[in-house]
């Protein structure tokens, strides 16, 4: 074993740390989340292939640890709802507004709007925009088809313009 | 022709269309403007969420790494617990054989005495509260249990939750408010007497502390005395604590009396309520009358007089000669009714086969049954060869099965309880053991309250519910890990329960490590279930920090 945990560790310990942070909401929680998957990744380090970044294999663990964590919360799981239904219903809505999010520099309003997302709309943003994981990734951690992954990275990004969208006050 | 869906734009702003929808995307946007535009408008998007959810790794405090347990620390763990099993249980022979059989519902390393003393306990506690001082006493140490316990919650669980805990504290700290302080008189003379005249009467409760404590005037509250000769010859309108070399209560006395001493005797024409004692030698004469019941423990108790109810003794002699309204019940080497003893219950005698157990003298009456328990242990009988413990262990697992599935079926989340490894066994072990153990206790206390009476109920059902559950969830554990080790595939959680059951009830039921296991599996599984209900209850997904 050729790694130097602890070096990697507190390398990698703050993205690790963020993401469980964006993707549970709160900083207890980010934390005792970010400890569990570090202690999986020692646990597990014989299967670490050196080939692949660190991080990225501990950023992996900590992504499926936090989806865990979500599910057992909901007892039966985040629902991320029916395709069919979601698609219909992100169709319905026009692309008006796409500027909210932009007009909004002030990217703690943006987070906090994020943050009090439905879980279902809020998971896939922040393992798109944060994690950078790609649809084909974010589908396989939720258990959802890609194509259901780009339907809830949609809505989610529409209730977040209806949340930002000025108020008639602010236009004033 | 037509513009594509919002969702093939967005998709393709995130470049996350096929190649071939891709191509036909890219198509139509060298043509439409407006599409073009949506599409920019939706890549700016993509980058402000990127800077909304930005965050810097380096201002993140980076705990110290812990290592998790390792397997021969585990091993470790074991040979201490193994250790210290061994200890306790060869310390417990020893109190064992010291210990009179009189007292052994006393030792403190009998698991049955321990129920049985907190029982005790807890009656007596409750009981007494009619007494001011007591209730005064009682209210402040059971709200500071509740108190103490919520604290200790918020700091345990709940920095999630601190706001709710401490809120709670705070209505508990105002529900818990003592009664009105209680006017205490204290007298206390370091050698000589501390006495009160035979006009005198002290207004407030009194206690009293001193080489001798002579009460013969009037105590309008309780009285505490202490010091090496305590005599009480005046009246006491409350309760009578006292201590000493030799105790004499001669006065009339409302309230109940706790008196413990080497030599121990009653006169008293009236004792309002109970009285209990402990002491080398303990008498009640015979103008002694107390209203409602005798509890005494010493060497020689010697009981006449009049005693309104029950009356339970434990003694190497006792001597009865008094009218008991009640039932007498002994633990001694001897008992002797004398005449002119009348029971108006039943009399049971608990003590050694020795010859000269029980003696009846002519004259004495008892009017309910006499039974004598003579103890003296049955030779074992192999309990794996009777059909008897099969058919319970049967009946057992029937029930437990229709119980467990239920409850899987209506919390599902329970079939996913994590369990990582033996670290987790271990730390689950330690929550179950502080939860088995505090649980009762505190509950017992909290019922000491009013705010807490509800409280400590609720605990003390949980708490047995939670006992039988353990073992469920084990059984759930095991099944799971079983099937997906052994069949390689996900079984229903049913099946796996059943399997993972009857693995537990096999495992517990080995001779030998058989209690072991079954002490383990119940901590184990206490353990998951507290932290189950924690993870439940406690964690807020969406609080703000």
């Amino acid at each position: 074993m050729s790694v130097d945990f602890e070096a990697e560790y507190r390398s990698c310990y703050g993205r690790v740390f963020g993401l469980c942070l964006r993707l549970l909401g709160g900083n207890v929680l980010a934390e005792d989340a970010a400890h569990d998957a570090f202690v999986r990744a020692y646990r597990s380090l014989e299967r670490y292939d050196p080939a692949q970044p660190f991080a990225a294999w501990v950023l992996g663990i900590a992504r499926n640890h936090c989806i865990d964590l979500l599910r057992r919360r909901r007892r039966g799981g985040v629902r991320f709802g029916d395709e069919a239904d979601e698609v219909a219903a992100a169709e319905s809505e026009s692309v008006e507004g796409v500027d909210a999010l932009l007009a909004n520099e002030r990217s703690a309003r943006v987070r906090a709007a994020i943050a009090a997302l439905p879980e279902k709309y809020r998971v896939p943003i922040v393992l798109a925009y944060y994690d950078e994981s790609s649809y084909d990734e974010i589908a396989a951690v939720l258990g959802i088809t890609r194509n259901h992954v780009g339907v809830l990275l949609l809505r989610g990004k529409q209730a977040l313009r209806r949340t930002l969208a000025p108020t008639e006050e602010e236009e004033e | 022709m037509t513009c594509p869906t919002e969702l093939s734009l967005s998709m393709f702003a995130d470049d996350a269309l096929e190649a071939r929808n891709a191509a036909e995307v890219e198509l139509h946007l060298a043509g439409c403007e407006r599409c073009r535009s949506r599409v920019a408008a939706l890549r700016d998007e993509a980058r402000a969420l990127r800077r909304a959810l930005a965050y810097d790794a380096a201002t993140a405090v980076v705990p110290a790494f812990v290592q998790p347990t390792t397997v021969g620390a585990m091993g470790v763990a074991a040979g201490v617990a193994l250790v210290l099993a061994g200890v306790f249980s060869i310390a417990r022979g020893l109190i064992d054989a010291a210990v009179p059989d009189a007292f052994r519902w006393f030792n403190p390393l009998d698991t049955g005495g321990i129920v049985n003393l907190l029982v005790r306990a807890g009656v007596f506690l409750m009981s007494e509260r009619g007494s001011a001082l007591i209730a005064s006493i009682f209210d402040a140490v059971g709200g500071s249990t509740v108190l103490a316990l919520l604290l200790w919650g918020a700091a345990a669980v709940g920095r999630r939750i601190r706001g709710p805990m401490l809120m709670a504290c705070v209505v508990c700290a105002f529900a818990l408010q003592p009664a009105p302080s209680h006017a205490v008189e204290i007298r206390h003379e370091e050698k000589g007497a501390v006495s009160i005249a035979a006009g005198e009467t002290i207004d407030d409760t009194l206690i009293a502390f001193g080489e001798t404590v002579e009460v013969n005037g009037n105590v309008a509250g309780d009285l505490i005395a202490f010091g090496k000769r305590i005599v009480v010859r005046g009246n006491v309108a409350g309760l009578v604590i006292a201590g000493g070399e030799s105790v004499t209560l001669d006065g009339v006395i409302d309230g109940s009396v706790i008196a413990g001493g080497e030599s121990l005797e009653i006169g008293s024409h009236r004792i309002g309520r109970n009285f209990y004692g402990g002491g080398e030698s303990i008498t009640v004469g015979d103008t002694a009358a107390i209203e409602q019941n005798v509890i005494v423990g010493g060497e020689k108790v010697a009981i006449a007089g009049h005693v309104g109810r029950d009356v339970v003794g434990a003694a190497d002699e006792i001597e009865v000669a008094s009218t008991i309204g009640g039932a007498l019940t002994t633990y001694a080497k001897q008992l002797t009714l004398l005449a002119p003893a009348r029971i108006a219950g039943d009399v049971r005698a608990h003590g050694l086969e020795t010859k000269d157990h029980v003696v009846v003298s002519p004259g004495a009456v008892i009017a309910g049954e006499l039974t004598t328990t003579l103890e003296k242990l049955p030779g074992e009988k192999n309990r794996y060869l009777t059909a008897h413990f099969y058919g319970w262990e049967l009946v057992w697992y029937a029930a437990a099965l229709v119980t467990g599935v239920a409850l899987l079926w209506i919390v599902p989340a329970l079939r996913r309880v994590p369990f990582d490894g033996a670290a987790d066994g271990l730390r689950s072990a330690g929550y179950g053991l502080v939860a088995l153990v505090a649980t009762p206790i505190i509950a017992v206390l909290a019922c000491l309250t009013v705010i807490g009476l509800p409280l400590g109920v609720i605990a003390l059902l949980l708490w047995v519910v939670g006992i039988y559950v353990a073992k469920l969830v084990v059984g759930q554990l095991v099944g799971t890990r079983l099937m997906e080790t052994v069949a390689q595939r996900h079984t229903h959680f049913a099946v796996a329960f059943a399997v993972g059951l009857f693995v537990v009830m096999l495992a517990s039921n080995l001779p030998i490590i058989g209690g072991l296991i079954r002490f383990g599996v119940t901590l184990v599984g206490f353990g998951l279930l507290v932290l189950f209900v924690r993870d439940v209850v406690f964690d807020d997904p969406f609080e703000n920090d």
